[in-house]
């Protein structure tokens, strides 16, 4: 960057000055209080704006209000650059407002305000310097005397101060050095303190956390059992509740029910009472019948009982007995009958059952016998149709032919007629050979030969087989004709005969097997009929014995044949006859042997009707004086006298049952006690029912209780009691402990409350520390990322230039990236040269080159840095001066120069360097009286170049 | 003849006050504070005639109340009779197994509602107020529950712990959720709720929230109290809320952008503080102070000193002060330095990239911290 001219409408005590600048170096000339440190400070307002103030910088005491101009003068700037590119910029700023405007404009080009804008603020020194305005105010606008960079007075501590200079730059734009940083976050680290530094705020509240957590938990752990505790006691106050509950109402219920027993008692004793009364009256009424004898009521009532069953059966009795008087004299009568019927049959044989059983055989072998005897019918018959049967054969006219002729006959009779197929025979070879001729001939006319000649051949073989086999059969019918003359002679056996025979044959052949049947059938019946005469005799002569046994006699006036037919027959109608006599005669005599058992029965039955009036008479006569005895008096009636009894009887039992029922009235009455005393016994626990709250009207609708029950409510009663009693003597206990445990108990929100605030304190110490090391964490990291970086760029810078100035004396230079520690490599010596070594005017030199490469470096390639000297060799030596100003002319073939100064001789001292190409020398007027107008000081300035 | 009810709700007994700032003695005194709007609640009560004090949940937090607190509460209610007190407990002080109000025995004058459904109480002819518990401190059933009431032709008012829908603060958590709606639909002539602790009075819909009797958390400023039910003859129900808080909650913001030093930050948030706290007892002010405003960051914010400085000054019983301030300078011109705080600036944003909230918050004081000592200044500590 090159400045080129710069116009102040007003800046402070400036008013309408205008600066043209050399490209290499300017002069700005003039007395103290003249403005030359006010231009240098309005060209940086030129280039990175004015801070008129904002959050945390008020506007009173911003830059701006500061160099508002003393006059009236306006507030504005202009200044004109080029740039290495060979663009120029013009820069006017118009500061009269405190949000100041600003334009930017490209000399033959547009407006770049915009492009130059960096936030709210047009920095054209941030954007074409590449630096921002701490850093550009650290390196390139020096002080005065500040070649130097401070006035410290030993070397050492000089140099030391290039280096702080130059880290401070490095690391925050002049600020403070990182390690310085890290030392002020250090401090804060240590403020806060650490978890187990018991003296710092983090360590009080990380131990008191501690405390507070373990009473916490010890106080919630008291609250807790307190609450155990409290349940317990209300568990036991209830059990004890319960246990007086049960108790009174166990209480209650004893005398409830004793009391109802009382009241019971009471009341049994006033009805014992009257009962007794009522009672012995009717013992009293009773008394006349203490004596009948109870043990004779069941004998009484079964004797009466056993009198009238006797006295019915006997009335039974006495009725069969008149019934049994009638018929026995039927059965007498009858008997008499009998008598005499078996005297009227008198005597006869006798026909056992063995004789009738024969008899019957007899008769049904005889039935069979005279069954075959019809055969003989059949058999008379039989041959007459076998003689029939003779005529018909004989009427056939082959009669001469025996049965077995007649078969051999059939079959001749079909040989001899096979003549017919000899005449067949012989047609057949005719029609051969005329093929075969027919055949050979069509050959022959086909000039076939060959084939002609096999087929005469095959009708001549042919021919000949015929009439070979119509020889053959010629020859058998000729014979079966002679055979058939011989069979059936009278029979003629030509073609006519024969055909009559083939005819008549199978007719005679059935004709003689209908006469062979027949005349086994005559035979067969004439067999029968002689079996049959045989067995007829037979029994005739069985029927004889028989007739002989059983002393029958037999008629005999048939013929022979028909003698013993009707011999057998009279026989068994004989016995059969004395067989029926028999029969009659037995059944009378049973019959009789019958009447004997029932007029035996009939007798009986009267015998005991008699026995039966005696027992029945005796019975009564025992009850009635039974009656008697008992001081009753018979009635006709004996159910009535039962009943009279059995009253009697019940009299008694009544009788006694009324004197056991008093004497038991009496023996409760005396056991009861006496009314007056139930009544006070009753009053007492009525009252003491009352004391347990229960009410005594309840008495009325209880049951009394048994002893047992009672027993029972007592036990219960008392069980109660000791539980009631146990119940209340630990709840008695643990109400104390309680008391005591609750006085104790810490105040659990109080505790919560300061362990709260503890961990509040602890995690805003613990995010303290976190922030704070992470912070120390990223300031490191970025310290040696950012030393390491410029550490070489810088030597590389300083050295390159240091080189060329001094004209090769020192060829390198090392910069530590630790802290920036500077040594020289110089012609003189061979090794590294620490910077506080160097002569004063060489390390004057490197600290403004160390300025200049960090700024160079920090821009990241911007424009060069114009240097903005004021007064920088105001308290220099003349010698020193003049090797300054050299290097400063040299300086500016690089950098562009600004150099305010009171002293002329510095201009002379320029102009002799120079020698040709002279610098601008700008002349400050001298400074105007000042007065005061309206609270400010005012003063006229007006520059004007030389 | 009409009837006077005094209703109040979420006492917090045993409350811990650790989030206001306040331990030790100053919490003791806001937890003995709490126990003194429950006695003022009843006698106020008393002093106009009213036949019943109705307790709309969250009397105490179960979690830390004790036997001395169920002590308190017997002694206190007993002190009342005649006057019934209904109890509706809420999901701070549930009806728990083993929690005060079961394990409790309360004074004849004490009716506590324990069941989750709608339970009648007749307070005298014609004035039912039907109760609801919670049974577990997360419930979440509707305390109206479609009930229908009123067919009798009396006065019906309902007594529960729950969350009004419709008007429902952010971040206020569901326990019993219903509508406003709901309550006249339901045949009653107003609910007497609990939860909420600002007050609500809405006459159209009978919903009345009475707010907590003391502040409980810092912005709780406005003025509380219980409110006295009045039922006249007619039927209707009628509001009078009552101011009789003793303690105050304020929440002071003091902005600081113009501080160039701890001294200047100092001096606004005092004269902040002096603001928020003019007309009240400073000894029952709980204040919180909230800096704010970009601030240079060379200057330190140290909150520590802040803090000691105002309560110093302003002597308020309780003071929590935050650092809300963010640096004034801009981090993306800061991050394009090529120096080591350049350096140091984009390696804390690309830390940031990414991390969790917690991480992001660590790196946000870290990067405050380390442009303060890159500054030269005394890092101040927030």
């Amino acid at each position: 960057m090159k400045l080129e001219r710069f116009e102040i409408g007003g800046f402070g005590r400036l008013r309408d000055v205008e600066v043209d600048f050399h490209p290499r170096l300017t002069v700005i000339l003039g007395e103290n209080e003249s403005g030359k440190s006010t231009v240098q400070r309005a060209l940086r307002a030129a280039l990175y704006g004015l801070d008129a103030g904002g959050p945390g910088r008020p506007t009173e005491k911003s830059d701006w209000a500061r160099w508002t101009p003393w006059n009236d003068a306006p507030y504005s700037i202009v200044l004109s650059y080029a740039l290495d590119d060979g663009r120029r910029m013009r820069v006017a700023r118009r500061l009269e407002q405190r949000d100041h405007t600003c334009q930017v404009q490209e000399i033959g080009g547009s407006d770049v305000t915009a492009e130059l804008r960096v936030g709210r603020v047009v920095a054209p020194g941030l954007v074409h310097l590449g630096v921002d305005e701490a850093v550009f105010c650290a390196s390139a606008c020096v002080g005065e005397d500040s070649l130097r960079l401070g006035a410290a007075d030993t070397p050492g501590a000089r140099a030391a101060e290039v280096q702080e200079a130059i880290e401070r730059l490095a690391d925050s734009g002049d600020a403070t050095t990182a390690a310085q940083a890290l030392a002020a976050i250090n401090d804060a680290i240590t403020r806060v303190g650490s978890e187990r530094r018991s003296g710092s705020p983090l360590g009080r509240a990380v131990n008191r956390l501690r405390q507070l957590d373990v009473q916490v938990d010890d106080g919630r752990r008291r609250l807790w059992a307190l609450a155990a505790e409290e349940e317990r006691l209300r568990s036991l106050d209830a059990q004890a509740e319960a246990a007086e509950r049960r108790r009174l109402q166990a209480e209650r219920s004893w005398l409830l029910g004793r009391l109802a027993g009382i009241a019971a008692q009471r009341a049994d004793l006033e009805a014992v009472s009257a009962e007794i009364t009522q009672v012995a009256a009717e013992v009293e009424g009773t008394a006349t019948l203490a004596n009948v004898p109870l043990e004779a009521e069941e004998p009484v009532i079964l004797l009466s009982a056993e009198v009238q069953e006797m006295r019915r059966s006997a009335d039974e009795c006495q009725a069969r007995a008149e019934a049994a008087a009638a018929t026995l004299a039927d059965v007498r009568r009858r008997r008499v009958e009998i008598a005499a019927g078996v005297r009227a049959l008198g005597r006869t044989p006798t026909v056992d059952d063995d004789a009738m059983a024969e008899a019957l055989d007899i008769d049904r072998a005889l039935a069979a016998t005279l069954a075959g005897g019809r055969r003989g019918d059949e058999l008379a018959a039989a041959m007459q149709r076998r003689d029939a049967l003779r005529r018909e054969i004989a009427a056939t006219g082959i009669a001469g032919a025996s049965a077995a002729g007649v078969e051999a006959a059939i079959e001749l009779v079909a040989t001899a007629r096979g003549g017919r197929s000899s005449r067949l025979a012989k047609l057949g070879a005719t029609i051969a050979l005329l093929a075969g001729a027919a055949a050979t001939a069509v050959a022959g006319v086909s000039h076939h030969v060959l084939a002609a000649l096999i087929a005469a051949g095959v009708t001549v073989l042919a021919a000949l087989v015929i009439v070979a086999a119509d020889r053959v059969l010629a020859g058998d019918a000729d014979h079966a004709r002679r055979r058939l003359g011989r069979l059936c002679p009278g029979v003629a056996v030509d073609d006519e005969g024969l055909a009559c025979l083939a005819d008549r044959l199978p007719r005679l052949r059935a004709l003689f097997s209908e006469m062979q049947r027949e005349e086994l059938r005559v035979e067969t019946l004439a067999v029968e009929a002689e079996h049959a005469d045989h067995r007829l005799g037979q029994l005739a002569s069985r029927a004889l014995g028989l007739a002989e046994r059983c002393g029958v006699a037999a008629t005999t006036s048939s013929p022979a044949g028909a003698s013993a037919e009707s011999t057998v027959r009279s026989i068994l109608d004989a016995v059969s006859a004395t067989s029926g006599i028999t029969r009659r005669r037995d059944e009378l005599l049973v019959e009789d042997a019958g009447l004997i058992r029932r007029e035996r029965d009939l007798a009986s039955v009267m015998d005991e009707a008699d026995q039966r009036a005696r027992a029945a008479d005796a019975s009564l006569a025992h009850l009635r004086r039974v009656l008697e005895a008992a001081g009753i008096e018979p009635s006709p009636a004996v159910s009535d006298d039962v009943v009279a009894f059995r009253a009697a009887c019940a009299g008694r039992r009544r009788h006694d049952v009324a004197l056991r029922r008093l004497r038991e009235l009496q023996r409760r009455g005396t056991l009861s006690g006496d009314v007056a005393s139930l009544t006070r016994l009753s009053a007492e626990l009525e009252r003491r029912l009352a004391s347990r709250g229960g009410d005594p009207a309840d008495v009325a609708v209880t049951q009394p209780l048994a002893q047992p029950d009672l027993q029972d409510l007592e036990n219960e009663a008392e069980h109660a009691r000791q539980a009631a009693v146990a119940a209340s003597t630990a709840a008695t206990a643990l109400r104390a402990r309680l008391g005591e445990m609750r006085s104790n108990a810490p105040s659990l929100a109080d505790l919560e409350d300061e362990r709260a605030s503890c961990i509040a304190a602890r995690d805003r110490g613990l995010d303290q520390l976190a922030a704070l090391r992470r912070a120390a964490d990223l300031i490191e990291q970025a310290t040696k990322s950012i030393h390491r970086d410029l550490a070489p760029r810088l030597a590389k810078s300083v050295a390159d230039r240091l080189a060329l100035l001094t004209e090769g004396r020192y060829s390198a230079v090392n910069v530590d990236p630790t802290h920036f520690d500077v040594s020289l490599l110089g012609r003189d010596r061979p090794e590294l040269v620490p910077l506080e070594l160097v002569s004063h005017g060489t390390r004057d030199q490197v600290s403004l080159l160390l300025r200049l490469a960090l700024a160079e470096v920090l821009s990241s390639g911007g424009e060069p840095v114009p240097l903005l000297l004021d007064e920088p060799l105001l308290s220099a030596d003349p010698q020193r001066r003049e090797t300054a100003l050299q290097f400063l002319w040299n300086l500016s073939a690089t950098n562009q120069v600004v150099l305010s100064t009171s002293d002329p001789t510095l201009v002379t001292s320029l102009e002799q360097l120079c020698d040709g190409d002279q610098p601008a020398v700008v002349t400050m007027p001298a400074p105007a009286p000042t007065f005061e107008t309206a609270g400010r000081l005012v003063v006229a300035a007006r520059a004007r170049p030389l | 003849m009409s009837i006077r009810l005094l209703h109040i709700a979420d006492l917090h007994l045993d409350r811990a006050f650790a989030g206001m700032g306040c331990q030790g003695e100053l919490a003791i005194r806001r937890r003995l504070g709490l126990r003194e709007a429950l006695r003022r609640a009843g006698q106020t009560a008393l002093d106009r005639g009213c036949s019943a004090v109705t307790i709309g949940g969250d009397l105490y937090e179960h979690d830390r109340a004790g036997a001395a607190t169920a002590a308190f509460l017997v002694e206190t209610f007993a002190s009342w009779q005649p006057m019934q007190v209904l109890l509706a407990p809420g999901n701070h002080d549930a009806l728990l197994t083993g929690s005060i109000y079961s394990r409790t025995e309360w004074p004849a004058n004490v009716h506590l509602f324990s069941t989750a459904d709608l339970q009648p109480v007749a307070i005298s002819d014609g004035l039912t107020i039907w109760g609801v518990a919670h049974l577990e401190p997360a419930w979440q059933g509707d305390p109206l529950g479609g009930a229908a009431v009123g067919a009798d032709g009396g006065v019906h008012l309902a007594l529960f712990h729950g969350a009004e829908l419709g008007s429902r603060p952010d971040g206020k958590s569901i326990h019993g959720p219903f509508r406003a709606a709901a309550i006249h639909a339901c045949g009653f002539a107003a609910a007497l709720c609990g939860h909420y602790h600002r007050r609500r009075v809405d006459e159209s819909t009978g919903l009345l929230y009475p707010g907590s009797p003391e502040p409980l958390t810092f912005d709780e400023c406005e003025p509380r109290g219980p409110v006295v039910v009045t039922i006249a003859g007619d039927g209707t129900v009628s509001y009078e809320p009552l101011q009789d808080n003793r303690w105050h909650a304020r929440i002071a913001v003091a902005d600081v952008a113009s501080a160039r030093g701890l001294a200047d930050v100092v001096e606004a948030a005092t004269a902040a503080a002096m603001v928020a706290c003019a007309g009240l007892p400073p000894d029952r002010v709980i204040l919180r102070l909230d800096l704010c405003g970009e601030i240079d960051h060379a200057v330190p914010a140290d909150t520590f000193t802040v803090e000691t400085a105002v309560r110093d000054t302003c002597g308020v019983a309780g003071l929590r002060v935050r650092d809300l301030t963010s640096p004034a300078l801009s981090i993306a011109a800061v991050s394009s330095e090529a120096t080591v705080r350049g350096a140091f600036a984009r390696a804390a944003a690309e830390a940031a990239d990414g991390a969790d909230d917690d991480q992001r918050r660590i790196l946000d004081d870290a990067l405050r911290y380390g442009l303060q000592a890159l500054s030269g200044s005394e890092v101040g500590l927030r």
